[in-house]
């Protein structure tokens, strides 16, 4: 699936919801095929940037989250107190 | 050949993707030929022989722990690799393990699943189930606890003794002798269980295998002749991976019965099922032809847009209104030499797809970007293509593959 943003097209692999990934030391993580995992910064989230990469290989999730729900998701996530935004 | 990332292929070059066939080292290929069984996960592998089991590749050991009898993790030496008396033992954290480690047990190692970060251990002559590695989730089935840093017992006892445990991404499943099923860990049905759980729903159809995509799960029954007489499935369709429309993006259990009637109608015999990461293969004999049917994703070279067709769209099919489950299929073209060829392995990895033929040569297609293909490139191939001769037998997982060859 293609998806727009910006002037870059962005392949991307699948899209995910934020409740399905895992949240570790400000970082959202979600398994990718290749034996890694897909990361983002959950302040990259706040700053709307919406797109997780995998370090080992070439492909992308788009994570799907309500921006003003943000900081309760990552608070359910991480089991303590969040706040990035 | 592929990705050494995790270092699963346990070479020093953690960075290096292996595009072409390279082979071990001597100590190495030793170490590999005396293991009875080669398991292989997204991250790390496990061998096992008799009651030892050696554990390589990215997981979590602690040298610090110790099993129910007392065992801990020992470096197994091999010559040719790095100095491992300068290992280093950092504890209960996850490691990337270039050299095997190896535990003992007291009892033969009946069977073991991988899952992503972590692994099942049943031992013969036991009711119980072992876990190791990083559960999150509760796969791990240890109650609170989401690491394991050697194989630990569940506490749930089996005494209808364990048929065979399934380990998955974020979820484990366990049969039992008497076809009951277990599940726990987060699946489609409940989220964080971290203690088995009877399965009631699927008493009934006595369940013998479990088949795991990544969110998507195929339940099977077979009759003594290996036949599926029942078939089951759940999890995640947005990517059309159970046949489903991809409008439809999941479903909680549903029998298959009319799928299993569409094939047979079609008169596609020795039925048998596997996943990838995203996608369902089904693979059977249409009269004397083997036929390998895709669902799901089709990128990555997965399906051939120029070759392959939607099952219903083959000149075989007349009456597509008969076989409505059979509508997103794809029947894959293999090509004149392997419709002609019996295939003795089918291996899935997360993107990418082997068959080794009664002629022990082996074919590969689908997703190449680490050179887990071993074609000597990094390009994705839509056709099956011929990787090797000679071949005894295959493992691989992720975006790697280890090749065992006949010794002649």
């Amino acid at each position: 699936m293609a998806d727009a943003l910006g002037d870059d097209i962005v392949d991307i692999y699948d899209e995910v919801e934020i409740e399905d990934m895992e949240y570790e030391d400000g970082i959202l993580y979600y398994p990718c095929p290749c034996g890694d995992r897909f990361q983002i910064p959950a302040e990259s989230l706040a700053g709307g940037e919406k797109i997780a990469t995998c370090p080992s290989c070439s492909l992308k999730i788009e994570v799907i989250f309500e921006l003003d729900e943000l900081n309760e998701t990552l608070t359910d996530l991480a089991g303590e107190p969040i706040s990035v935004c | 050949m592929g990705t050494n990332y995790n270092y699963c292929l346990m070479q020093e070059n953690r960075e290096k993707d292996y595009e072409s066939i390279t082979p071990f080292s001597e100590s190495h290929s030793e170490f590999l030929n005396k293991l009875e069984n080669i398991y292989t996960g997204p991250k790390h592998c496990i061998g096992t022989f008799h009651d030892k089991l050696y554990i390589w590749g990215e997981t979590n050991v602690d040298f610090d722990q110790e099993d129910e009898n007392g065992a801990k993790w020992e470096v197994v030496p091999l010559p040719d690799s790095k100095d491992t008396s300068t290992f280093n033992k950092s504890a209960c954290k996850e490691m990337l393990l270039d050299i095997p480690l190896s535990i003992t047990f007291h009892e033969r190692v009946k069977q073991v699943s991988i899952g992503f970060d972590h692994s099942l251990l049943v031992l013969e002559n036991s009711n119980f189930v072992y876990s190791q590695g990083i559960g999150k989730q509760g796969e791990l089935g240890l109650g609170d606890q989401t690491k394991a840093g050697v194989f630990k017992r569940i506490s749930t006892e089996f005494s209808q003794g364990v048929r065979s445990v399934k380990a998955g991404v974020k979820r484990s499943f366990l049969i039992t002798q008497d076809f009951q099923v277990y599940a726990w860990g987060t699946t489609d049905f409940a989220k964080k269980i971290n203690v088995p759980q009877h399965f009631k729903e699927l008493d009934e159809h006595l369940i013998t295998d479990i088949v795991l995509g990544f969110k998507h799960n195929w339940y099977l029954s077979r009759n003594p002749e290996g036949e599926i007489n029942s078939l089951l499935c759940s999890g995640d369709n947005k990517k059309g991976q159970l046949g489903f429309d991809s409008s439809r993006k999941s479903t909680s259990l549903e029998m298959r019965s009319e799928l299993l009637k569409n094939l047979e109608k079609l008169g596609i015999q020795k039925v048998d099922i596997q996943c990838t990461w995203n996608s369902t293969i089904i693979l059977g004999m249409w009269g004397e032809t083997q036929v390998v049917l895709i669902t799901g994703s089709t990128k990555y070279g997965v399906v051939d847009p120029e070759k392959d067709l939607l099952l219903l769209d083959s000149d075989k099919v007349c009456n597509k209104e008969d076989f409505e489950e059979l509508k997103y299929f794809y029947l894959k073209d293999l090509g004149e030499e392997l419709n002609n060829s019996g295939i003795t392995k089918f291996l899935t990895l997360n993107e990418s797809f082997f068959v080794v033929t009664e002629k022990n040569e082996v074919y590969g297609w689908g997703w190449n970007e680490h050179g887990n293909l071993g074609v000597g490139t990094l390009e994705d191939e839509s056709t099956p293509t011929l990787i090797t001769p000679n071949v005894k037998n295959i493992y691989g997982n992720g975006a790697y593959t280890i090749i065992n060859y006949h010794d002649d």
